[in-house]
């Protein structure tokens, strides 16, 4: 909007806008803007509200990313257990008991692996450690799938820096 | 009135923020299952990822239905139940499967066999119960193992097993088959890009969202932890067939899951893993299996007589051979030696 249709805060016109306002606040008509502390009290209170899932988004996220990779575990497609893995990382380890019995998964600085699994065939425990990104150690009998996930680009030149979208094995 | 404004803004933006999250995550869809006794996954991007992927998972179970071994109701398991006695009529798609798997066994010389379902029952690797059974007992199953027995009628679409005891196992060629269909059944949607994965055996279509086409690594037979190098895939199968993950041992020795229908026993070669990379999923499968069976130089042989595929061979030294056609898209990993055939 130009100047020349009135929106100067000074110019005449824009006091009949809104005279009820200029009214009630006992001003000259004025519609010149006016913050009051408890007006500066709301705006940080509100913003402080609005900003809150981005704080928390940001610090799973920070926590995560400080490694290179998160290992995950996930039965019958629900996750149930995840896990830094990089340089710095805890040593964890997470008892899942089913029916089928007992699967334990561990994870450190350098992997993850299924430690132990009732399932009869042990293609999860034979799996071994899996330390890269895509790559996955399934125990069908739990239905479960141990899986490493990038959270960083790959630093290893001859892998794509996007990482591995599959293993064909 | 300015403080509203500057209250509606922060209120507002995140939540605009996360409306449009939702808007790029409709057109992203991804589903994991267990079918085929393995684990599957399939990844869709497009305007009807979800319905696309439903529809592929649907597909998955039909597949298993009609041509699984162990389910009753299965064309499949009609044709065994009926070894030796009389004609199994089959859809036209169980027929085409089996046709083709018998065309494979005939140019690979026998490598690749149907038919060995009854040596995989007798050294336990179809119920888990493993054992290495006698002599005697490998040479009485093998009369009872051959793909020239198998009949079919194309005009009737009928097939028949000639001998009683005979069983037929498609597993070495479901899972490819069902990436083929699958990515055809996703195709009928508005989709831009898949990956499906079924139990190791992949198939790409279009590229990923970054523009990159989709990278699927190669497993190291020696070292579950590391690859052999990484494929950049596009509108292909990739399938690998090795003894490195269903095997057991005896006496200190390694009996592998993939029957060398010539003799009876697990296939002994020179070979870890056979990888095969092609647009058509069934002939990746399948190929890969006889490719390993057949081993090293025999399978190079046959690359050189046809070579309209892309071959990733590991041996037992640790040398990776490549065919010259898929140079460019393979990255060997650090530390291998590799040697490029054409």
């Amino acid at each position: 909007m130009s100047k020349e249709n009135g929106n100067d805060g000074n110019a005449p016109k824009a006091v009949d806008r809104d005279p009820a306002g200029a009214e009630a606040r006992g001003s000259d008509f004025s519609p010149r803007l006016s913050f009051g502390v408890p007006d500066f009290l709301l705006i940080i209170v509100l913003v402080m509200a609005g900003l809150i899932p981005f704080v928390f988004g940001t610090l799973r996220a920070t926590k995560e990313s400080d490694f290179e990779k998160v290992a995950i575990l996930t039965v019958a497609g629900q996750e149930v257990w995840r896990c830094p893995v990089g340089n710095g990382s805890e040593p964890s380890e997470f008892t899942y008991s089913s029916q089928e019995g007992i699967l334990i998964v561990r994870a450190d600085k350098s992997g993850a692996w299924v430690a132990h699994s009732d399932c009869p065939d042990q293609i999860c425990v034979r799996t071994g450690k899996i330390s890269r990104a895509g790559q996955i150690s399934v125990c069908i009998p739990f239905r479960a799938v141990l899986r490493i996930e990038a959270t960083n680009p790959i630093s290893d030149a001859w892998i794509h820096p996007d990482g591995i979208d599959a293993v064909s094995e | 009135m300015a403080a509203i404004v500057v209250v509606a803004f922060f209120l507002f933006f995140p939540a605009s923020c996360s409306g449009l999250k939702k808007e790029t995550d409709a057109t992203e869809a991804k589903e994991e299952i267990f079918a085929m006794n393995t684990y599957m996954r399939i990844e869709v991007r497009g305007r009807e990822a979800k319905e696309a992927v439903n529809a592929g998972v649907k597909e998955i179970y039909r597949l298993e239905n009609l041509l699984s071994r162990s389910i009753p109701e299965s064309e499949i398991f009609a044709v065994n139940s009926a070894a030796g006695e009389e004609y199994t009529t089959v859809s036209a798609e169980t027929f085409q499967v089996i046709s083709i798997s018998l065309l494979y066994s005939e140019m690979t010389d026998g490598c690749f066999d149907v038919t060995v379902a009854p040596l995989m029952d007798l050294w336990g690797f179809s119920s888990g119960d493993y054992r290495v059974p006698n002599p005697s007992e490998i040479d009485d199953v093998m009369s009872s193992v051959g793909y020239e027995m198998v009949r079919i009628e194309e005009d009737s679409g009928r097939v028949m097993l000639e001998k009683k005891g005979m069983s037929m196992d498609l597993g070495a060629v479901t899972k490819g088959y069902a990436g083929d269909r699958v990515l055809a059944v996703i195709q009928q949607y508005d989709i831009e890009s898949a990956l499906i994965n079924l139990g190791g055996n992949v198939t790409v279509f279009g590229k990923k969202k970054t523009g990159a086409p989709y990278h699927v690594a190669i497993a190291d037979p020696e070292n579950r932890g590391e690859y052999l190098g990484v494929l950049a895939a596009e509108n292909q199968s990739i399938v690998t067939s090795g003894g490195y993950e269903r095997f057991f041992e005896s006496d200190g020795k390694v009996y592998i899951h993939i029957m060398d229908p010539e003799t009876g026993r697990p296939a002994e070669t020179d070979l870890l893993s056979v990888s095969v990379i092609d647009a058509d999923g069934i002939k990746c499968d399948i190929l890969s299996t006889a490719l390993f069976v057949m081993g090293k130089d025999a399978a190079i042989g046959f690359w050189r007589e046809n070579p309209d595929f892309g071959m990733i061979l590991s041996d037992s030294s640790g040398t990776l051979f490549v065919s010259q056609n898929i140079k460019e898209e393979f990255s060997v990993a650090d530390g291998k030696s590799v040697v490029y055939f054409e």
